[in-house]
């Protein structure tokens, strides 16, 4: 069953109630005040660790040269980065963000970088995605997927863009599976990462909607029905640093 | 289950900052662009995938068609292969596997064997170039003295073992038993041959 909704026109905002149709828009002010600062964030709160989960997650996504890949909720385009240079000039790779401050760190980043030939920039919702039917060999759908309002209709529409023997992955923050890690977890989550996020980004407020968005997303169990109910197959999820993060992953065929 | 990940993240940020340090061994690697090397780790039965474009890309891999040349080894035949020579006798030696395009493996090797990164010139960017010409003639001089003081130990302890204590032989007695060993071997050769012959003629 999935974990959207409360009610038909409630659903989560962190630990808060918002109506459906402001959620969006309050995610998207969230990632608007985090935008400039999130790589350096990425690095401080993860101390690193999250280069080796998206690591990880290009290891497990088989992208070969030609192939068109999407990097959905791709922000600031970690991934994309090294898409790019996997599909090769024959291929092409899609960063995709709704919001536009993201798009536009990600954009400057990878431009800077000389990454620019095989790379489009497209601003979307992950709910509705503007994209023929079976048009991505690869979609990868990194630390996005808690912020959208609905899950259900997000792997839909990530399933109806997909060539059959395609694969999506969704890296996420997850429930960890060792108690002691649990609480270690929830005591740096909740009392340091804000405080972290006040010293250098200026904004406690968007780190404690991090930590309070990690709690209401479904475990990984969870996660994995929603996939296979959207008619995913051959799903399979891998659990990284105790299951604080899991990659999902699932077929179209 | 991140271990690997982390090790070729660090292989990966070694090499590319190895090549970035000498213009030549960049320009060299951006030839390669567009290409696939997949190599099978046997020791740890891990494929790595060594993708090139103006860097170069380090994923672990999934044994599949699209790579460009394939390479089975096990980490003892790594150091012999940045000697490019030796590439034919570690496959006559069934120490190295190599299917499709060989010239991308040779490519590989040639460059890593050639990398010459001018450690003087980018400490002066730093330094000047006065203090980085004095740190790298001290270290010059250092290395020399070391290598000296080696020779002299070496001398030292091959001579006390073959003049004084006697529990090694010269060079030339070993050289000379060697021959007189080989010189029985085809005598005993050749007897055996005769005995054969007359056995035959009996």
């Amino acid at each position: 069953m999935s974990e959207n909704y409360d009610t038909h026109d409630k659903t989560h905002f962190g630990y808060k109630q918002v109506d459906t149709d402001k959620k969006a828009s309050m995610v998207a002010e969230v990632f608007h005040s985090v935008a400039a600062k999130y790589d350096v964030m990425n690095d401080l709160m993860s101390f690193g660790i999250h280069r080796l989960w998206k690591r990880f997650t290009i290891d497990c996504s088989g992208v070969r040269r030609g192939q068109k890949v999407l990097d959905l909720a791709g922000g600031t385009g970690d991934l994309a980065a090294k898409f790019s240079r996997l599909v090769g000039p024959t291929g092409q790779v899609v960063l995709a963000d709704i919001n536009d401050s993201m798009l536009k760190v990600g954009r400057d980043k990878l431009r800077n970088m000389g990454i620019e030939a095989n790379l489009e920039y497209v601003q979307a919702n992950a709910e509705a995605l503007p994209f023929e039917d079976n048009s991505f060999d690869v979609v990868t759908i990194a630390f996005g997927l808690r912020n959208v309002t609905d899950k259900d209709k997000a792997l839909a529409s990530i399933y109806r863009i997909l060539k059959p023997g395609g694969r999506l992955l969704v890296l996420e923050f997850s429930k960890p599976i060792y108690a002691p890690l649990s609480k270690l977890y929830d005591t740096y989550s909740f009392h340091i990462l804000p405080k972290m996020g006040q010293l250098v980004a200026n904004d406690a407020e968007s780190y404690q909607y991090l930590a309070e968005s990690i709690r209401m997303h479904p475990d990984q169990d969870t996660l994995e029905s929603m996939m296979q109910n959207a008619g995913f197959e051959q799903t399979e999820y891998f659990n990284l640093t105790g299951g604080i993060v899991a990659l999902h992953r699932g077929f179209k065929f | 289950m991140l271990f690997f990940q982390a090790a070729l993240s660090v292989i990966e940020r070694s090499l590319n900052t190895l090549i970035s340090l000498d213009p030549k061994t960049e320009l060299a690697v951006k030839q390669l662009a567009g290409q696939r090397l997949l190599v099978l780790i046997k020791d740890l039965n891990q494929y790595v995938v060594l993708a090139f474009d103006q860097r170069v890309l380090l994923i672990q891999g999934e044994p599949d068609a699209d790579n460009d040349c394939f390479l089975s080894l096990s980490f003892e035949a790594i150091p012999s292969l940045l000697k490019e020579q030796n590439l034919t006798q570690l496959i006559k030696q069934d120490k190295l596997d190599i299917q499709g395009n060989m010239h991308l493996a040779q490519d590989l090797a040639s460059i890593m064997k050639n990398i010459d990164i001018d450690w003087e010139e980018l400490l002066s960017k730093h330094t000047g170039d006065i203090i980085a010409n004095q740190v790298f003639s001290m270290l010059k001089r250092a290395q020399q003295t070391r290598r000296e003081h080696l020779d002299k130990f070496t001398r030292l302890v091959s001579e006390g073992a073959i003049e004084e204590k006697r529990i090694m032989a010269p060079a030339l007695g070993v050289a000379h038993f060697g021959d007189e060993v080989s010189a029985i071997r085809s005598d005993a050769a050749r007897l055996e041959r005769r005995i054969a012959k007359l056995e035959e003629s009996n």
